[in-house]
């Protein structure tokens, strides 16, 4: 009996470092408990995908992020709006430090955020509307909503124009109730994920309207991302409910113009979103460099100005377990001194690799030849490889031009006349000499 | 489904509210929709051999009293002593299903080993367990009666509202179950307080959207115990869906009250509302009013409250029905008018009165106003109550003003607050010269839309204005530079422009006839000096056909050769080596000829 416990420990920790490799250890972070059942759907969908989920209560006085400077979780979730103060080790200072090591957070609030969550946000460049204010949208609610106009329909087209953080745009409208976000529009890492509808605002509910809100129209972001300058990807929703079963299972059907549609599209979006954020979706790498001389195979020691070269990168896509080819029209390779002496688009020959060809420039020094490709959704792809560029040796220069004939003719002409004149100057016989004797 | 979602949201909200005054009825019961939707959850169990959906799939099909279509011949019993109170549990749950009685001997050791279980561990699932046995032991199992306040102790609340154990679903029904179960096989009231029930009731209730048939059977076979069980069955007090929303149209407010499952009770005669407030002002509106009973479904009452001419908003019913009473949240709807709109332009300083013009509500301004930096644009409009004919105030009151073309990535949009004054008359000023940094100075045409929202309305709207050009001021310095340093930000996420190196252009050079004039030119020297040896008869006659002679005469040929090649292909170096042996074999040969010649020479002048 104990054995075969033994074996079946054996085989069950087995599986958990099979899932580990396939999704990696998550932490989620809960208001309560409770919530894990009603977003079921969603964590199945998670587990279901390969990842180690760990539930903890946000207050949990043995909460640990990282262990001896290592970090015990690839990814976070933290599904605990009204959380004021992370408990046992955990603060926000270790998230961003979390985030600061490469680790990936999806974060959910509602009307009722807390500190806690408030000035995470504010760490990763965004801004959570004030305690108890919601997303207000009188033109686009659902019919279920017989409040405050609080649950609204955002439409597909409301999406970033990114398929690979969102998936496809053709869905189902989605269902959103909770608060808004604020990001500073020229942080160029922050993505507006889900803006709101010209006619949404971001308000209390039950208050007259006093102050210009803090969020109105389009600048009203439901759902932001950062991804900061080492990869590390970070979700903010500000909606808890975005992700709930209920959302995800209601039909959903705008009040004023809408048609029914007997699903919401939140299970599609969101699904895609946790695909995005914890780095299945939009992660490239580069796998190869290559360059040398049109003609040649290798890279030589040193290029010569004006030679023509060939430069050539494979770059790979992570889908699965798998790196397989990525393909794009607009991965652009920069010839680089400082400035950018070139810079042009590479075409893509077959199987993710991809080339260019061009002159050297006319002046000589040490370049590198840079790949710098950033795309929204797509992590950094950043490839330098350096050489040096030399002048002409003294053969490499033009020859027979026809200007300089005459200095070539004279020059030659003047040996020739030494030679001609070394011979008969030394053995001239004078006749006339001769004659007189 | 729709009903459902309804329901559910009207629990939330209803809950949020009122988590005050606790409620002593639950906000919803088991709809039909509920029991279709989760029978479909059950189905697959009865086709998949797979044992643990099987059982709770005939298990929750029992509950909803369903005819049970297949069933797996599948059933082993353990009869043997199981060492974890789990074990037990199964063991004893088997036996009873097939009818076997345990005989006495077995029941004492049970009871002594369960107390001795539960005296190690007394986490609410051991309990349940023991519930669930002792509840199959008959009398001897009232040992476990007196444990059933010390699960309570252990129960979590949640909100207020809800009563759970830690565990989650699985553990809170079982442990219900086991509590009711145990008190009916004793024939005692279980301690549970009239609250607790509603509050364990409601903790069900919000577990409706269970995913798994295990949590299905779980939430089936609870809510079935609670509402079946002898001494409290608690109590529904909800909303019907159309009867939230109140209007003229639709006056009445519609009350389910049911139980659990959604049966009528027939304890309960008369539903009354008991007050009414508005949110806001707590004003008591409405008292002591009796709902009427519809005579087609036993469980809705109704009542109609327009007749008391309420103003939009929302209100809050605080309804008894028999000893059960609950608040629900209704609100009033109204229709919004625009009674007048008035949009012009003014000057900013005030000194002239503003030019306005007239509009009435679905039209369209015809003519385009103008504005410049000095001027500001002017709206002022009064909205109605369409029923009442009275101002009044609505949440969102908006004026956005957007670039003309929408499908342009660029467009922006700049929304302003329109504020009403005491007469409830709103204004909208902007100071065209003051907005400029809003519209980044971008003079043009835009559209002027007002939003006119709020929740209490049936008909909040976006209506188009007009068209407006606005003439913005040339930016200042400081701003100019503030918005370069803007616009020179990279957009990292774009394709950056193409740059083709500009090779240097090369020298211009003269014409090729000119340099092969002076190429003639240069060659010439050498044909005339042939030309001229030729005329005085050049002879070479006194060469001395030795070989120094020869030798130093091909060096000196081979060192010019030598240089030919090196302006050809050699480098320096390689030049230097072949030509300090040309060089040093030329030398020596030259030497010994030369010094031959000077002999040669000395002979014929002795001779």
């Amino acid at each position: 009996m104990k054995s075969a416990k033994g074996v079946f420990g054996c085989l069950l920790v087995g599986l958990l470092v099979a899932m580990t490799q396939a999704g990696g250890p998550t932490l989620v972070l809960l208001d309560n408990l409770a919530i894990k059942e009603t977003h079921s759907i969603f964590f199945k969908m998670l587990q279901g995908s390969g990842y180690t989920l760990t539930f903890k209560l946000a207050d949990d006085a043995n909460l640990v992020l990282s262990k001896y400077g290592e970090h015990l979780y690839d990814h976070l979730i933290i599904f605990a709006p009204t959380v004021e103060e992370f408990g046992g080790s955990m603060s926000v200072e270790t998230i961003t430090d979390f985030i600061d090591g490469g680790g990936n957070v999806l974060v959910a609030g509602s009307s009722q955020t807390g500190d806690a969550l408030r000035d995470l946000a504010s760490e990763s460049g965004f801004e959570i509307d004030e305690v108890g204010t919601s997303v207000i949208d009188h033109m686009n609610y659902d019919v279920s909503d017989y409040g405050r106009h609080t649950k609204i329909v955002a439409e597909p087209s409301q999406l970033i124009d990114a398929p690979v953080i969102v998936g496809d745009r053709k869905v189902s409208p989605l269902l959103y109730q909770g608060t808004g976000l604020i990001a500073d529009p020229d942080n160029p890492l922050v993505l507006k994920l889900l803006t709101a509808s010209s006619s949404a605002y971001s308000y209390h509910p039950d208050k007259p309207v006093k102050d210009y809100p803090h969020a109105v129209g389009k600048n009203t972001l439901l759902i932001a991302a950062l991804q900061a300058r080492n990869n590390a990807r970070v979700v903010f929703s500000g909606s808890l409910y975005f992700f709930s079963d209920e959302a995800f299972t209601s039909p959903v059907h705008k009040v004023q113009g809408g048609n029914k549609h007997e699903v919401s599209g939140n299970q599609a979006v969101a699904e895609a979103i946790a695909r995005w954020v914890f780095k299945e979706n939009g992660v490239i790498r580069v796998s190869f460099v290559h360059h040398h001389k049109k003609g040649e195979a290798e890279p030589p020691v040193a290029y010569t100005i004006m030679d023509d070269v060939v430069y050539s990168i494979n770059v790979e896509q992570l889908s699965g377990d798998k790196w397989v080819p990525f393909v794009a029209e607009d991965l652009q390779l920069e010839f680089v001194r400082i400035d950018p002496f070139v810079r042009q688009t590479m075409k893509h020959v077959a199987n993710g690799r991809y080339e260019a060809r061009f002159k050297i420039p006319d002046v000589y020094g040490v370049y590198q030849f840079k790949v710098d490709y950033t795309r929204i959704g797509l992590t950094h792809l950043y490839s330098t490889t350096q050489v040096s560029v030399r002048p002409l040796q003294h053969t490499q220069y033009e020859r027979f031009i026809p200007s300089a004939y005459p200095y070539y003719i004279s020059a030659f002409s003047m040996m020739f006349g030494v030679f001609l004149f070394s011979i008969v100057f030394l053995h001239f016989k004078d006749d006339t000499k001769s004659k007189v004797e | 489904m729709n009903f459902f979602g309804a329901i559910l949201l009207l629990a939330l909200v209803v809950g949020e509210l009122i988590a005050a005054d606790v409620p002593t009825s639950t906000n919803s019961y088991l709809t039909k929709d509920d029991k279709l939707r989760l029978k479909k959850v059950l189905e697959p169990g009865f086709k998949f051999q797979d044992l643990a959906s099987l059982h709770y799939a005939i298990v929750g099909y029992k509950h909803m009293k369903e005819p049970i279509k297949l069933i797996g011949s599948v059933k082993t019993i353990l009869d043997k002593d199981g060492s974890t109170v789990a074990e037990l549990y199964y063991s004893v749950s088997a036996m009873n299903l097939l009818n076997q009685k345990i005989p006495d001997v077995t029941v004492n050791k049970l009871v002594k080993t369960l107390q001795l279980a539960l005296k190690k561990d007394d986490s609410p699932l051991n309990l349940a367990y023991v519930f669930h046995i002792a509840a199959n032991l008959g009398s001897s199992g009232s040992f476990a009666f007196n444990h059933i306040e010390d699960a309570m102790v252990q129960a979590d609340e949640v909100d207020g509202r809800y009563l759970q154990f830690e565990g989650g679903l699985s553990v809170t029904s079982l442990l219900v179950n086991g509590v009711f179960k145990l008190s009916q096989s004793l024939k005692k009231k279980a301690p549970l307080t009239q609250l607790q029930i509603v509050k364990l009731a409601n903790y069900f209730l919000s577990r409706r959207s269970v995913q798994t048939p295990k949590g299905v059977a779980n939430f089936l076979s609870s809510i079935n115990t609670l509402a079946t069980n002898e001494f409290y069955k608690p109590t529904c007090i909800t909303l019907k869906e159309d009867g939230v929303v109140i209007s003229v149209k639709q006056p009445f407010v519609h009350i389910k009250v049911c139980d659990l499952l959604g049966n009528p009770v027939p304890s309960i005669s008369n539903v009354i509302a008991n007050t009414a407030t508005k949110e806001g002002d707590d004003v008591v509106f409405v008292s002591k009013k009796n709902f009427e009973a519809a005579s087609n479904d036993k469980t809705v009452y109704s009542l109609n409250f327009m007749t008391s001419t309420p103003e939009p908003g929302f209100y809050k019913i605080a309804v008894s029905a028999g000893s059960a009473t609950n608040t629900v949240l209704i609100k009033v709807l109204t229709e919004v008018k625009v009674s007048s709109l008035e949009i012009g332009t003014a000057d900013a300083d005030q000194t002239t009165q503003a030019k306005l013009v007239k509009v009435a509500h679905p039209e369209k301004l015809k003519e385009k106003i103008e504005a410049d930096s000095q001027q500001k644009l002017v709206i002022r409009f009064l909205l109605k109550d369409a029923f009442k004919d009275k101002p009044m105030r609505v949440h969102q009151a908006f004026v956005r003003l957007s670039t003309k073309d929408s499908t342009n990535k660029n467009s922006q949009e700049i929304i302003f607050v329109a504020e009403p004054d005491s007469s409830h008359t709103y204004k909208f000023d902007m100071q065209v010269g003051a907005e400029s940094k809003n519209f980044a100075y971008q003079s043009g045409d835009y559209k002027i839309e007002l939003i006119i929202g709020d929740a209490i309305l049936s008909n909040s709207f976006e209506w188009t204005l007009g068209t407006i050009a606005l003439k913005f001021p040339e930016p200042s310095a400081s701003d100019v530079a503030d918005k370069s340093t803007y616009r020179q930000k990279p957009n990292v996420y774009t394709k950056k422009p193409e740059i083709k190196h500009m090779f240097r252009e090369p020298d211009k050079r003269p014409p090729e006839y000119v340099s092969n004039l002076f190429s003639g030119l240069c060659i010439a020297p050498i044909f005339l000096l042939i030309f001229l040896w030729a005329k005085i008869g050049v002879n070479i006659s006194n060469f001395p056909f030795s070989i120094s002679a020869i030798t130093f005469h091909l060096g000196l040929g081979g060192i010019f050769v030598l240089f030919g090649v090196f302006w050809l292909q050699l480098n320096m170096f390689t030049t230097l080596r072949y030509l300090s042996i040309l060089g040093t074999i030329t030398f020596l040969a030259g030497n010994k000829m030369l010094s031959q010649i000077a002999k040669n020479r000395k002979l014929s002048a002795a001779r």
